[in-house]
């Protein structure tokens, strides 16, 4: 037991230098597996196991019994689908295999921006829930009972996976990186589940001024659920931000519609001292410039880049994650594999300021052959050495 | 930058409300935990 508390207080300081801006004795190993992969490595049926937590545990125990992280190594539902099922969920629903989905899916009128511009809230509450969740689209009284139900059911599933995973941290002895908030750029909150990604791209030609009205009143409530939220904030307890519509911006979209917005919430985190933890999803070397520009030190997960270029546009002033091609676990030999860890660190490691992560998260089992995953980690943690 | 909506109540404005309630005897936190969580829940459901 004494070793196990050494070895989380070890990682727990890897972390922190990293975090606060100094050398670690060594690359910290910070990735995870989906919810979905890690019930298919336990050797679950995935669409029964969904809905059962009496096998969260096992899940758990299995995949961390065998995979190496510094981290807990898988990650926690996003979308367990009890709550999502008694709502009626239209937006997020469950696969034939038991994959949960998100399908493209549009809420808001393009007539009806002065409404929500006016009242982002209330218009969700009393205008967009019921067309995204069908079973309040219903009376008063039936969508009172329905939302008190799930809010109950999201809450106590939320309780219990957390409980469960406090155990597997203590087991294992892992470091733990608090999340604290999860919210989006303004301009991805309104294209994911309001305008959607065809809406959004139709919005930013024919009501441009509409769109930019709608990103600032989302504002407000992003560094609300960002900043605060989160009482006793740190660098060391992250608020989660993944990037999804940049890419598919041009520049002068991208410096209109995107970032006046988005660098407002990450000021706003910065300035109250909270750590920011972004996923910058697909491309965003024509904007690495922005992203170097923002303040505080802000870890940044990339999924695909130049990491030379990443690396010297940062300069050390933020953390560098993510590059590494998940894919490559599937297709790859042992060795191509390990081979390409080598070569991210050699780039990313020397001065600081990076943790090995791949570029996505498997979702499923399908996505990496586990063998090379457990090669290239355990050859981060036994060479990554400063 | 603090949020304004007809439906999110601050503490201050559901004491206006609610005269019998006090900071003292009602923790504040307590209770405005409620409207934050529920807040906090409506929007996950657009997250």
């Amino acid at each position: 037991m004494a070793d196990i508390k050494q070895l989380q207080k070890d990682r727990q300081q890897l972390f922190t230098d990293l975090y606060e801006g100094r050398i670690p004795k060594r690359v910290p190993i910070m990735y995870n597996i989906g919810w979905e992969a890690a019930i298919q490595l336990a050797g679950h049926d995935l669409k029964q196991a969904q809905w059962d937590n009496s096998i969260v545990y096992d899940v758990y125990d299995k995949a961390c019994s065998r995979l190496y992280g510094d981290l807990a190594p898988v990650a926690m539902t996003l979308r367990n689908p009890m709550h999502y099922q008694m709502l009626g969920a239209k937006a997020i629903i469950m696969s034939s295999s038991g994959q949960m989905q998100h399908p493209e899916i549009a809420c808001l009128e393009p007539s009806e921006y002065d409404e929500f511009i006016q009242d982002p809230y209330k218009m969700m509450v009393d205008k967009l829930l019921p067309r995204l969740y069908k079973a309040l689209d219903v009376s008063s009284g039936q969508k009172a009972l329905t939302l008190g139900k799930a809010f109950k059911a999201y809450n106590d599933e939320n309780v219990f996976y957390g409980a469960t995973i406090g155990k597997i941290v203590e087991k294992y002895g892992y470091a733990t990186i608090v999340t604290h908030g999860f919210g989006e750029a303004p301009f991805d909150f309104l294209a994911d589940f309001l305008r959607s990604f065809s809406g959004i791209n139709m919005d930013v030609r024919r009501m441009p001024d509409k769109v930019v009205e709608a990103c600032e009143a989302i504002t407000p409530h992003m560094i609300k659920l960002l900043v605060h939220m989160n009482p006793n904030p740190s660098i060391l307890k992250k608020g989660f931000i993944p990037l999804h519509m940049a890419p598919y911006l041009n520049n002068k979209q991208f410096e209109k519609f995107y970032w006046p917005t988005f660098k407002k919430v990450v000021e706003a985190m910065v300035e109250a001292g909270q750590g920011v933890d972004l996923f910058v999803e697909h491309d965003w070397m024509r904007f690495i410039d922005y992203l170097a520009d923002l303040p505080g030190r802000i870890r940044m997960r990339f999924e695909y880049g130049d990491p030379k270029i990443i690396k010297e546009k940062l300069q050390g002033k933020h953390i560098i994650s993510g590059l590494y091609p998940l894919t490559l676990l599937k297709t790859a030999t042992k060795e191509e594999c390990i081979d390409k860890a080598k070569e991210l660190i050699d780039i990313l490691a020397p001065g600081g300021g990076y943790m090995f992560e791949f570029d996505k998260s498997a979702l499923s089992m399908d996505d990496v052959n586990i063998d090379n995953l457990i090669a290239v980690t355990e050859y981060v943690r036994d060479h990554a050495i400063y | 930058m603090n949020i304004k909506s007809e439906y999110y109540q601050t503490w201050e404005e559901y004491k206006e409300e609610n005269p019998i309630v006090s900071d003292e005897g009602l923790k504040a936190d307590k209770i405005q935990n409620y409207e934050e969580l529920m807040y906090k829940f409506i929007f996950a459901l657009f997250l």
